[in-house]
């Protein structure tokens, strides 16, 4: 009998910890939402905030055979600023180079004067992307240790802070390793043809 | 020579140049429609008028396009003095004489545009620029005679020929 009073005491005892300690999880659980909820609303503003996006037409282009340029209907006045990002089909077309009032030209990752900080995806090496005023372009500084591949793509790097990170930019056509070359050759397909393409959008950070 | 028609075929050569490059393009070939205007006048007028016209083509390409502003000003003066001087020794009026004049000193002048960007961004390969630097030239010595009778029937150069010396 009274054991019987012992055991159920320490089962109430039991039954009330666990009690205040599903009280005490329910207000941890409860304050981490709010906290969650809070850095979510906070990466949203910061989204919108951060990043517009300004839709353009290309309107001209580059009259030089050795520059690759494109002139977009899109000024400051639209709010465009130099060195502000411009892709097409989730994919990297250039850099603006001049803002003017209601035009800007975009220097394209193909013009001679290009490079852009680039990785590859598959094997994350760092390079540099350079233009070569030809429909394809080069990366640079591409160790000859690495294992690259026909098909392998170049995302873009915020190395710089001039770009967004991993926006694609070209595909891997050719490589090749001379002997006692320090780094390899490789020759890469930009993802946009610009002869195909006839509106972009500037992103302004 | 009539300064107006000059720059209303200025105007119409950018405006074209610079908006159906991919239109008129095969590959990578592409037209330079400024040069044989550079070459027409030339031709056919004196040294200070070609210095002014080839200034101004230049001006024109170089505002139609990206990179240091009067680079192609410099280029056109110097290649349009350099026809002018050795005209004398050329039979003008000939078709084949205009596509090889603009064939060479297209070649000339773009191997001069090459080898500054070359200097300047050190990032041109060279045998695919010579190859360009050369499918481009002919191309443009092509369109010539096209470009030629036009020129000639917005600018006769018999009205030009008394300007010669």
């Amino acid at each position: 009998m009274w054991q019987e009073q012992e055991a159920k005491t320490e089962l109430e005892n039991e039954a009330f910890e666990l009690r205040n300690k599903i009280i005490e999880l329910q207000d941890i659980n409860y304050k981490l939402q709010e906290k969650l909820s809070s850095v979510s609303e906070f990466q949203k503003e910061q989204k919108i905030s951060k990043s517009k996006i300004i839709p353009a037409d290309i309107i001209g282009y580059d009259t030089s055979i050795f520059r690759r340029s494109i002139t977009i209907n899109v000024g400051t006045k639209d709010g465009v600023t130099d060195n502000n990002i411009v892709v097409t089909d989730n994919a990297l077309v250039g850099l603006i180079a001049a803002a003017g009032q209601r035009t800007s030209l975009v220097q394209l990752v193909t013009d001679p004067a290009s490079r852009i900080p680039g990785k590859i995806l598959q094997t994350r090496d760092q390079v540099i992307v350079e233009g070569n005023a030809s429909p394809y372009c080069q990366l640079k500084y591409v160790p000859r240790w690495t294992k690259i591949k026909t098909g392998d793509s170049i995302v873009s790097s915020d190395i710089g802070s001039f770009y967004l990170s991993s926006l694609p930019i070209a595909t891997v056509i050719e490589n090749e390793t001379k002997g006692g070359a320090l780094f390899q050759s490789v020759k890469v397909l930009p993802m946009v043809n610009i002869t195909k393409i006839e509106n972009v959008l500037v992103i302004k950070e | 020579m009539r300064w107006i028609t000059f720059f209303c075929i200025l105007f119409c050569i950018s405006l074209f140049q610079s908006t159906m490059m991919n239109w008129i393009n095969i590959g990578i070939a592409v037209p330079d429609f400024y040069f044989p205007l550079v070459v027409f006048y030339s031709f056919f007028i004196d040294v200070k008028r070609n210095v002014i016209t080839s200034w101004f083509t230049g001006l024109s390409k170089d505002l139609f396009s990206e990179g240091a502003l009067g680079i192609n000003s410099v280029f056109f003066i110097a290649v349009g003095f350099f026809i002018w001087s050795i005209r004398g020794m050329l039979f003008r009026g000939h078709l084949v004489t205009k596509i090889l004049v603009t064939f060479f000193f297209s070649i000339v002048y773009n191997l001069f545009y090459a080898l500054h960007t070359v200097i300047t961004y050190r990032s041109l390969n060279i045998s695919s620029t010579i190859w360009m630097i050369f499918i481009c030239s002919l191309y443009t010595a092509a369109v010539a005679p096209f470009l030629f009778y036009i020129f000639d029937k917005l600018q006769p150069t018999k009205n030009l020929f008394f300007m010669e010396k």
